[in-house]
């Protein structure tokens, strides 16, 4: 068994608990600190309010070797003040090379190693959703190229379909939609990066949007979930809950104004 | 082609070692050469309940790290032709079982024996595992009460996903429910789950209901696997999942209360 932390009770001064953020993530293709300011002028003329206490990571992946030689490296220190007046700041480094891990500690910014090479177009997806902002060096024609790579990706995401039922202990994780045509037990979990359709009985949790879809949606046939979750707002159920009388039935979970909304279908 | 069954459950104490010892006394005594294997190494008791402890010399984990020959560990059940009886080992501990090895023994075993039963130890741990790898066909042994009912669902996702079959992407494991210690008045009073309950929850074929009876207790204390007593009702419902195993269709039974006596009836009858 695992060990449990009695976080629940009331001596305990804080609690901890693990969370998914969506975050913006400024890939940068250039160490030039003037073309990064420029782009970030034009954006914020567009919308000002838009980067309005925005925390940012900063990607080093697409940085090529011939870019981050010795005379190139980034000026951390510089580069967090000019995003800070823009409103964006800078809250870890990832990915690049040891000098940048060092120099990231240096200045006091946690540093987050690369998402694996064999992940990468999972990631992608991922961070297209999740509003990636390219900061994109006006010279360089690979830029241009890599954003395209990265706007396909978007139409990919295949719907996965599960016909077995899904049994306690077993976690389904799919991409895009998950449809699964049998039951779903207590003790199951299912993720999914879309919406969850389950055409039978939903005893165990749901959890749609995880990648940070507030539009998804969970559809079943029979409504006793233990739990549902649209992009991290979650809810805990039981039979002798506020939604008994939705207990049991068809029903359509979606998220309005920060809020689950569960109504019967 | 020999048939590997195993017998198991998630959760102890349901029944598991009961089941096997009396299913495969029930396929014996139905003309299937039959061996049944204890695969709970370290817990033996299996040998108990078949009533040949003291005839257990050399045992599974022996044949498997080929100490001893198949011929000498397997026993000869006293009572029942065509069963045999491949006993754990009390000294050793699940480790002792590996894949290469079981695989070889079971192997052995086909070459001989029509069916093979495995006896799961309880937990969804190696030896578990090891039991229901290389099952052709499941019994899921559930007693009619919540946890039970989880620990089922949660096997049933294991062998679906971590048998042999699973991974080769060959056919599924054929999966029976078997409900165990079933007490209809216990169930009336709200006490139990209910059949049906228990089928929707775990969605798998019924193979029977064993009622809760004392005769049960009584056999295993005795070293006679319950199915030899037909005059039982536990026996009797033993004796009709071996025959629905074998492709017969029975109604089910002892899913009701206990009759009510001669005068209530009459009685009863007509208020």
């Amino acid at each position: 068994m695992t060990l449990k932390l009695h976080t629940g009770s009331t001596t305990a001064a804080f609690k901890m608990t693990g969370s998914i953020y969506t975050l913006t993530t400024l890939e940068l293709h250039t160490t030039n600190p003037a073309d990064i300011t420029t782009q970030l002028e034009t954006m914020t003329r567009k919308a000002p309010n838009f980067f309005q206490q925005t925390p940012v990571i900063i990607a080093l992946e697409s940085l090529t070797a011939e870019l981050t030689t010795e005379q190139s490296t980034i000026d951390l220190f510089k580069l967090r003040h000019s995003l800070q007046q823009f409103g964006l700041y800078l809250i870890a480094v990832r990915g690049g090379q040891e000098k940048d891990r060092q120099a990231a500690m240096l200045a006091g910014i946690p540093w987050l190693p690369s998402p694996k090479q064999q992940d990468k177009s999972s990631h992608q997806d991922e961070k297209t959703d999740s509003n990636v902002v390219m900061i994109q060096s006006q010279t360089t024609s690979q830029a241009a190229k890599c954003q395209n790579d990265t706007v396909q990706q978007v139409t990919d995401k295949k719907t996965t379909l599960i016909e077995q039922p899904v049994r306690s202990g077993q976690q389904i994780y799919a991409e895009g939609d998950l449809v699964i045509t049998s039951p779903v037990s207590s003790g199951a979990e299912l993720l999914a990066g879309g919406n969850i359709h389950v055409y039978g009985p939903l005893r165990g949790r749901a959890l749609a949007g995880v990648n940070g879809n507030s539009e998804a949606r969970i559809f079943c046939l029979q409504f006793e979930a233990e739990l549902i979750s649209i992009n991290g707002q979650y809810k805990m159920l039981s039979a002798s809950s506020d939604t008994d009388n939705l207990w049991g039935s068809s029903v359509i979970v979606a998220l309005n104004n920060q809020s689950l909304h569960i109504k019967k279908l | 082609m020999a048939r590997i069954i195993v017998v198991t459950s998630g959760k102890g104490g349901v029944g598991k070692t009961t089941t096997s010892a009396s299913i495969a006394t029930g396929l014996a005594l139905k003309g299937h050469r039959t061996v049944v294997i204890d695969f709970d190494v370290g817990l033996r008791n299996l040998d108990l309940l078949m009533g040949c402890e003291r005839r257990v010399v050399y045992d599974f984990v022996n044949v498997i790290n080929g100490e001893a020959e198949l011929h000498q560990a397997l026993i000869r059940d006293k009572r029942t032709e065509n069963l045999s009886i491949l006993p754990a080992s009390q000294t050793r501990d699940k480790e002792a079982l590996t894949f290469e090895g079981v695989e070889k023994v079971l192997n052995l075993l086909a070459k001989d024996f029509e069916f093979i039963v495995c006896d799961s130890p309880a937990g969804i741990e190696h030896g578990a595992l090891m039991a229901l790898y290389f099952a052709d066909e499941a019994i899921i042994t559930t007693n009619p009460e919540v946890s039970s009912v989880r620990d089922s669902d949660r096997i049933l996702g294991i062998l679906q996903s971590k048998s042999r079959r699973a991974k080769e992407n060959l056919e599924p494991v054929k999966e029976h429910l078997l409900v165990t210690r079933y007490n209809p008045e216990r169930v009336t009073r709200g006490e139990m789950l209910n059949i049906t309950d228990v089928e929707e929850i775990l969605a798998i074929p019924l193979i029977g209901v064993i009622p809760e009876s004392s005769s049960v207790l009584k056999a295993s204390n005795q070293g006679v696997p319950v199915i030899c007593n037909n005059e039982t009702d536990a026996g009797q419902a033993y004796s009709d999942v071996v025959s629905r195993f074998l492709g017969e269709n029975l109604p089910h039974r002892f899913l009701e209360a206990n009759r009510k006596g001669f005068l209530q009836r009459m009685f009863g009858g007509i208020g």
